[in-house]
C-alpha cells in the first residue's frame, strides 16, 4: 500500500510537471500580452513601464525557472490584471467551483443510478428506451444552449429561477436562496455527466444479472427484487464508482460554459477572464490547481475502488 | 454497508466545502441602486486595471477636480475655481474646503499632489497616463491652492483632470513605496477610501459590491442609502435579471438588445448623444489611402442612413466629423457630408486613376484595390465588418476581413499599426482637443491610428492647445472641422447614443451621459 | 499491483467493452454479422438515414440554393420568413437558410477533420506504448495521462488563444485534444495481441515491427476505432459550438452552427428563431452520430449478443 501511494506520487509529479511545461510554453508564446498593457489608449511608455513591473522584459527560460521556484513553494505570485495574490484568489474561486460540481455530481447519482438500473432491468421495454434517449440528448445538447433555454423558460417566462450568481447580494444567509440558484447551473453541468453514469450503471448491472451467482440466487426461489437489491445492484455499484474518476475532469472542464453563463464566480468564469486577459500567472495557477484536483481524485476513486472490492489489493 | 458509508462521506464532503460560501450578506438593506458590471472592479482609478468594469465604481467612490455638469459643461468638483496664466504654461486650481475622506480625515493639496504624482510617474505606468504627459509638475501653494506647471499649453486640461480622474487619499498609501502601489490590496482591491457619495460597505470578489451613502458628502447627503455594483458578465443575464426587476438601470451597448426591453411596463428606454465616433481608419502610410479622393469616395460608398436605420436600430446619427455636436459651441454644423452615392464614389476613384478591372475590382497600374481591414470581435464590429466589405465591394474595392480577439487586435494590429484599414471607436472627453487622435507626433506613439499627417491640422491641433480665450478656441477647432471633413484623417461613420434603460422608480438622473450621471448620483431618488 | 482503472465502458466516448474476438484475423462474415445487427437497430438506421441527408445537404447544399448566404440587407434584418427568404435573415440581413446550409458544411468539415486527427494520433500513441512497452510505453501513457488531467475546454480555451482562432486552428486544436481515450484503448488491444502466438510467430520469422503493427495488429483494433470514430465526430461537432460561444472559434462572416448560435445570443429577446435553427441542427446531428456510434458498438461487439 505505502509503495503504490510513493509510486502514485511519483506519477503525479511527473504529470503536474508536464501540464505547467506546456502551459507555461503556450501562454508565454501566445500573440498579445496582458490585458493592463493592451488597451486602446495604452502608450509605448506605459507598457514598457508594465513590463517592467510584471517581470516580462526578462528571458523566457529565466520566467519559468523563477515560475517553478516559487510554486514549489505553493507561491503562484500575482494576478497580471488586477496584480492581487493568485493563491488569494484562487481560494475565493474553488470552492464556490467545487460546490457546483459537486451538486452536480450529486444530482447525476441521485438520478443516475436509479435511472441505470431502471434501464438494466427492464431492458428493451418503453422505460429503457426513453432513458436511453434522454441519456443521449443529455450528451448531445449544446450546454449553453440548453442553458439559454431553461433561464428562458424558467427566470423570463416563469420566474421561478434565479439566472445568475450564487446568492442574491446583500440579502441574509438563507438555504433556499443559496439552492434556488444552485438549481439552473447544476443542471446544465449534470447534463454532460449524467448519461455516462446511466449508461455506465446500466452495462454494469446487466453483466451482473448474467452471472452465475444471480442465477443461483434465483434459483433458490429469491424474490427477484431481493435478488436485485441484494446482489446485484450491490455488485454493479462496485465499478460504478471508477466512473467517477472520468466525470470529475469533465465537470471541471463542463464548468467553464456553465459558470460563465450563469455568473457562478468559479473557477472556470476565472479561466475564461484569465485566458482572455492573457493573466499568465493566473492561467497557470488554474491550470495546475486543476491538475490538481483531478489527480487526487483519480487517486481517490482507485483507493475507493480497492476498499469496496476486497478482491482488489494494491501491492 | 461499504458502499452506504463511501456515499455518506461524499455527501458530507460536499457539504463542508459547499453550502458555507463566501457570498452571505449581512442584513438586508433597504433596497438601493442595482446597477451590472462585466468583471470584478479596482477601485484605484489610476491602477493599470481599471477598466470599463471600475469606471461607474470609482466614479461613486472618488471625485475628480473638475466633472461634466448637468449643463453639458465642466464644472468644478473637488476643485472650486481655476485660472490659467497668460502664456497657458500654469493652471491653478482651488480646491473646495471642509472636505472630508470616507475616513475622516480632511482633504487638502497634498492629496492632489500625492495623486497627479503617481500619474507624473513614467515608472508606474498609471492607466489614462497619454492625457497627462504635458504636465512637467504640481505645486502645492497652500492647503487649499495647487498648481500644475505645463510643459506645453494645453487648454483641455479642465476637462482632462475630470475624466476617471479621482484623487487619491495620501494617507491610505504612507509606508507603502511607489512600486507597489499597484499591489496594495487593501486599498486597490478592498477598502478603498474616497471622497464620494458612497462609501465601500461590502465587496464579494465574482459577485457584487455594496457602497452606502456618505452622510458627509460635500455634494449633499446621498438620497438613496446604497448602490450595488452586481457582477454579470453575460449581457442576456444583465437583461433578463433587469426584466425580473432586481436590476435598476441598464446600460446597453448594442441596440440590438433594445428590443429585449422596449415597451415593457415600469421599464424606461432613453438615449442621449455622447462625444464618441465610430470610424474606418484607412492607414494614411498606405498608397492606396494617399489621395484624398479614394477616401472621399470610400465614404460616399456606405448606406449610412440604411445601417443606421436597419442594423443600429435608429440609435445614432451619421458622422460629419470625428467632433461631435455634444461640444456645442465648438461644434461645426456647415461642413463638407458625403451622402451615400455609388456614382460618385466610382467617379472620384477614377479621377484617382482607378478602373474596373474584369471581376468589377478597380485596378490601377497592374494593382488591384484590396486591403485587409482589422476589427476586433467585440460589441457588434464583426456584422459591421461584413457589412462594410458588402458596400466596398460595390464600388469594385475588395476587403479582406481581419477580425481578432479583443487583445489579439490591439496587441497585433493596433498598436504595431500593423493594419490596411482598421474599424474602432473613440470615447473622447468633452473636449473640442483633438491632438492625441491625429497630430502628426501621436502616430507612433499616440493614438493616431490612421497616422494621419497634415501641415495645417498639425498647426491648427497645436493653436488649439495654447488658446486660452473660448473664443479663440471656437474658431480654430470649427476651421479643423471643416479640415477634416474634407480631408478625412478618419472615415468618420456615426455618433452612436448613449442607449439606457432603467425602472420608473429611478429618479433624479441628470440629462448627460452615463458616466457622468453616476458623478451625480447623491440626487438619485427611488420612488 | 491490480488495475484500478477504470473499464474503458465508463466514458461515453470509448467503446463499452473490449471488443473480442475469435481468432487472430478476423472473419469476413464478421462485417457481414455486424451489418446485420445494424439493420435490426431502428434508432441506428434511422441516425444514419439523417446523417446521410445532412451530409448531402452540406455537400451540394450551397450549390443548390439560390442565395448566397453572405449578400446582407440591412433594412431586411432580423425578418420572419418568407418567400425569399424561408427561415428569414439574421442581424444584417442575411439568408438564414443559405447560411445554415454552408454552416452544415463548415461544422461538418470541422467534426471530421478533427476526427481523423484525434484518430491518428490516438492510434499512433497507443499503438506504439502497447507494442513496445516498458520505457516508451511508460512514457507515452504519463503524456496522455497529463493530457487527461486537463479539462478539455479548457486546452482548447488556452490554445485558442495562443495561435489564434480560425477554421484550422479550431479544427486541429480540437483534434488534438480527443485523441487520449483512443490511444488507451489501442495501447490495451496491442498489449493483449502483442503476446500472442501468431505475433511471436511473426517476429519469428523476421517481420519489421512497423509491418507487424500495420498488418497484424492494427486490423484487430479496426472494430474500436470505427465506434470511436463516430464518437469523436459528435464530439468534435459540439465541441466547436462550445467554443464559438466563448467566441475563439470559427469566425464570421463564415458561418458555423456554432458561430450562428452564438451571433444568435443577444437576438434570443427579439429573434429567437435565430438560435433555435442552429442549436436544433447540432443537437440532431450529435444526437445521430451517437446512436449511430452506439449502434455500432453493439453491432461489432458479440459480447452483447447475450
Amino acid at each position: 500500500m505505502g509503495r503504490y501511494l510513493v509510486e502514485r506520487a511519483v506519477q503525479a509529479v511527473v504529470v503536474l510537471l508536464v501540464v505547467s511545461t506546456l502551459t507555461f510554453l503556450m501562454v508565454s508564446l501566445a500573440p498579445g500580452g496582458p490585458e493592463i498593457m493592451m488597451t486602446m489608449e495604452s502608450t509605448p511608455d506605459q507598457r514598457e513601464a508594465l513590463a517592467r513591473q510584471l517581470g516580462l522584459d526578462q528571458p523566457l527560460a529565466v520566467r519559468y525557472l523563477k515560475w517553478i521556484g516559487s510554486a514549489l513553494r505553493a507561491d503562484f505570485g500575482r494576478s497580471f490584471g488586477d496584480r492581487r495574490k493568485v493563491n488569494e484568489v484562487i481560494l475565493e474561486r474553488l470552492p464556490n467551483t467545487l460546490l457546483l460540481s459537486g451538486t452536480a455530481l450529486v444530482l447525476s447519482i441521485l438520478v443516475g443510478i436509479p435511472a441505470g438500473i431502471v434501464s438494466a432491468t427492464r431492458r428493451y421495454t418503453l422505460s429503457d428506451h426513453t432513458v436511453t434517449f434522454f441519456s443521449f440528448i443529455g450528451v448531445s445538447i449544446p450546454a449553453f444552449w440548453f442553458a439559454i433555454l431553461l433561464v428562458l423558460l424558467f427566470t423570463v417566462h416563469l420566474s421561478w429561477l434565479p439566472a445568475s450568481g450564487m446568492a442574491t447580494p446583500g440579502a441574509p444567509f438563507s438555504l433556499v436562496n443559496r439552492l434556488s440558484h444552485l438549481v439552473l447551473p447544476a443542471t446544465v453541468l449534470a447534463t454532460a455527466t449524467l448519461p455516462n453514469l446511466v449508461r455506465f450503471m446500466r452495462s454494469a448491472l446487466i453483466e451482473e444479472l448474467g452471472q452465475d451467482y444471480v442465477r443461483t440466487a434465483r434459483a433458490k426461489g429469491l424474490p427477484n427484487r431481493l435478488v436485485l437489491s441484494r446482489h446485484a445492484i450491490r455488485n454493479a455499484m462496485i465499478p460504478v464508482v471508477t466512473v467517477l474518476g472520468v466525470l470529475i475532469p469533465r465537470l471541471v472542464g463542463g464548468a467553464v460554459i456553465t459558470e460563465t453563463i450563469f455568473g457562478w464566480p468559479g473557477m472556470g468564469q476565472l479561466a475564461v477572464s484569465s485566458t482572455i486577459g492573457r493573466d499568465y500567472p493566473m492561467v497557470m495557477a488554474i491550470t495546475v490547481v486543476v491538475a490538481v484536483v483531478v489527480i487526487v481524485s483519480n487517486l481517490l476513486v482507485d483507493l475507493a475502488y480497492g476498499w469496496l472490492d476486497p478482491r482488489i489489493t494494491y501491492g | 454497508m461499504r458502499v452506504r458509508m463511501f456515499a455518506l462521506a461524499l455527501v458530507g464532503l460536499l457539504l463542508i466545502t459547499g453550502l458555507h460560501g463566501p457570498a452571505a450578506g449581512g442584513p438586508a438593506p433597504a433596497a438601493g441602486i442595482v446597477f451590472p458590471i462585466v468583471g470584478d472592479p479596482t477601485f484605484n482609478p489610476w491602477h493599470p486595471r481599471h477598466f470599463v468594469e471600475s469606471i461607474f465604481v470609482t466614479r461613486v467612490l472618488f471625485n475628480g477636480l473638475t466633472k461634466w455638469g448637468k449643463d453639458s459643461r465642466w464644472v468644478g468638483d473637488l476643485a472650486e475655481s481655476w485660472e490659467v496664466s497668460a502664456d497657458g504654461l500654469t493652471w491653478t486650481f482651488k480646491l473646495r474646503r471642509g472636505v472630508k475622506w470616507h475616513d475622516g480625515r480632511d482633504f487638502t493639496a497634498d492629496d492632489v499632489k500625492f495623486t497627479y504624482d503617481i500619474v507624473l510617474n513614467p515608472r508606474l505606468g498609471a492607466t489614462g497616463r497619454a492625457a497627462f504627459t504635458n504636465i512637467r509638475e504640481t505645486r502645492v501653494v497652500d492647503p487649499y491652492t495647487i498648481q500644475f506647471v505645463m510643459s506645453a499649453p494645453q487648454a483641455s486640461i479642465v476637462a482632462v483632470v475630470g475624466v476617471n480622474a479621482g484623487i487619491l487619499p495620501r494617507h491610505a498609501f504612507t509606508g507603502v513605496a511607489p512600486e507597489n502601489y499597484w499591489t496594495h490590496d487593501a486599498f486597490n482591491k478592498r477598502m478603498p477610501i474616497g471622497t464620494g457619495a458612497y462609501k465601500m460597505k461590502e465587496y464579494v470578489s465574482g459577485a457584487y459590491v455594496t457602497l452606502e451613502k456618505n452622510p458627509a458628502y460635500f455634494g449633499g447627503t446621498p438620497a438613496v442609502d446604497t448602490i450595488t455594483f452586481k457582477v454579470l458578465p453575460d449581457v442576456n443575464a444583465q437583461i433578463a435579471q433587469f426584466l425580473a426587476g432586481d436590476l435598476t438601470l441598464l446600460f446597453i451597448d448594442n441596440p440590438a438588445l433594445v428590443r429585449a426591453v422596449q415597451g415593457r411596463p415600469n421599464v424606461e428606454v432613453n438615449t442621449l448623444p455622447q462625444n464618441n465616433f465610430y470610424y474606418l481608419a484607412p492607414n494614411h502610410r498606405n498608397a492606396l489611402f494617399q489621395d484624398r479622393r479614394v477616401r472621399q469616395a470610400m465614404l460616399h460608398a456606405f448606406d449610412r442612413p440604411a445601417m443606421i436605420r436597419g442594423f443600429l436600430e435608429g440609435f445614432a446619427t451619421p458622422a460629419s466629423s470625428p467632433l461631435t455636436p455634444v461640444l456645442r459651441n465648438f461644434f461645426n454644423p456647415n461642413v463638407k457630408t458625403y451622402e451615400f452615392d455609388r456614382a460618385r464614389a466610382r467617379q472620384l476613384l477614377a479621377e484617382a486613376g482607378w478602373q474596373p478591372g474584369a471581376d468589377g475590382v478597380l485596378t490601377k497600374g497592374g494593382q488591384r484595390f484590396r486591403f485587409s481591414l482589422a476589427y476586433p470581435t467585440v460589441q457588434y464590429f464583426e456584422p459591421l465588418a461584413a457589412l462594410v466589405q458588402q458596400y466596398l465591394r460595390a464600388v469594385g474595392i475588395e476587403t479582406v476581413l481581419d477580425g481578432a480577439d479583443f487583445n489579439t487586435f490591439v496587441s497585433q494590429r493596433l498598436l504595431p499599426r500593423r493594419f490596411d484599414g482598421l474599424l474602432g471607436w473613440w470615447i473622447m472627453p468633452e473636449d473640442p482637443d483633438f491632438f492625441n487622435y491625429a497630430h502628426s507626433s501621436a502616430a507612433e506613439r499616440g493614438f493616431n491610428l490612421p497616422m494621419y499627417n497634415n501641415k495645417e491640422a498639425d498647426e491648427l491641433m497645436e493653436a488649439g492647445r495654447r488658446a486660452t480665450s473660448v473664443a479663440e478656441r471656437e474658431r480654430i477647432y470649427k476651421r479643423l472641422q471643416e479640415l477634416m471633413a474634407d480631408d478625412l484623417p478618419y472615415l468618420q461613420l456615426w455618433w452612436p447614443s448613449e442607449i439606457r434603460a432603467w425602472n420608473r422608480r429611478l429618479k433624479g438622473v441628470p440629462p448627460i451621459h452615463l458616466r457622468a450621471a453616476f458623478q451625480w448620483v447623491n440626487e438619485w431618488k427611488l420612488e | 499491483m491490480a488495475s484500478a482503472r477504470p473499464p474503458a465502458g465508463a466514458d461515453l466516448a470509448i467503446p463499452a467493452t473490449p471488443v473480442v474476438l475469435v481468432g487472430p484475423e478476423p472473419p469476413r462474415t464478421m462485417w457481414r454479422v455486424a451489418a446485420r445487427r445494424l439493420r435490426r437497430n431502428p434508432p441506428a438506421m434511422a441516425a444514419m438515414a439523417f446523417l446521410v441527408t445532412i451530409h448531402l445537404v452540406a455537400v451540394l447544399g450551397p450549390w443548390l440554393l439560390p442565395t448566397d448566404p453572405f449578400v446582407a440587407d440591412p433594412i431586411a434584418r432580423l425578418s420572419g420568413s418568407s418567400l425569399q427568404h424561408p427561415l428569414g435573415t439574421d442581424e444584417i440581413g442575411r439568408d438564414v437558410l443559405a447560411r445554415l446550409v454552408l454552416g452544415a458544411r463548415v461544422s461538418l468539415a470541422v467534426g471530421f477533420v478533427a476526427m481523423v486527427i484525434s484518430i491518428s494520433v490516438g492510434v499512433a500513441v497507443g499503438a506504439l506504448a502497447g507494442y513496445f512497452g516498458r520505457w516508451q510505453d511508460a512514457a507515452l501513457m504519463r503524456f496522455t495521462d497529463a493530457m487527461m488531467a486537463l479539462p478539455t475546454l479548457f486546452v482548447i480555451l488556452a490554445a485558442l488563444a495562443v495561435f489564434g482562432g480560425g477554421p484550422a486552428t479550431a479544427t486541429v486544436v480540437i483534434g488534438l485534444t480527443a485523441w487520449m481515450p483512443v490511444a488507451r484503448v489501442v495501447r490495451g488491444e496491442f498489449l493483449r495481441w502483442r503476446v500472442t502466438e501468431f505475433i511471436d510467430a511473426a517476429r519469428a520469422i523476421g517481420v519489421r515491427d512497423g509491418r507487424i503493427m500495420g498488418r497484424h495488429l492494427l486490423p484487430q483494433v479496426v472494430p474500436s476505432i470505427i465506434v470511436a470514430a463516430t464518437l469523436n465526430v459528435a464530439f468534435a461537432i459540439l465541441t466547436e459550438s462550445a467554443i464559438s460561444y466563448l467566441g475563439l472559434g470559427i469566425r464570421p462572416p463564415l458561418p458555423s452552427w456554432g458561430n450562428m448560435l452564438q451571433n444568435a445570443q443577444i437576438y434570443i429577446w427579439s429573434a429567437p428563431s435565430l438560435a433555435v435553427y442552429p442549436g436544433v441542427l447540432i443537437l440532431a446531428t450529435v444526437l445521430a452520430y451517437n446512436f449511430l456510434g452506439d449502434g455500432l458498438r453493439d453491432a461489432l461487439d458479440p459480447r452483447l449478443k447475450l
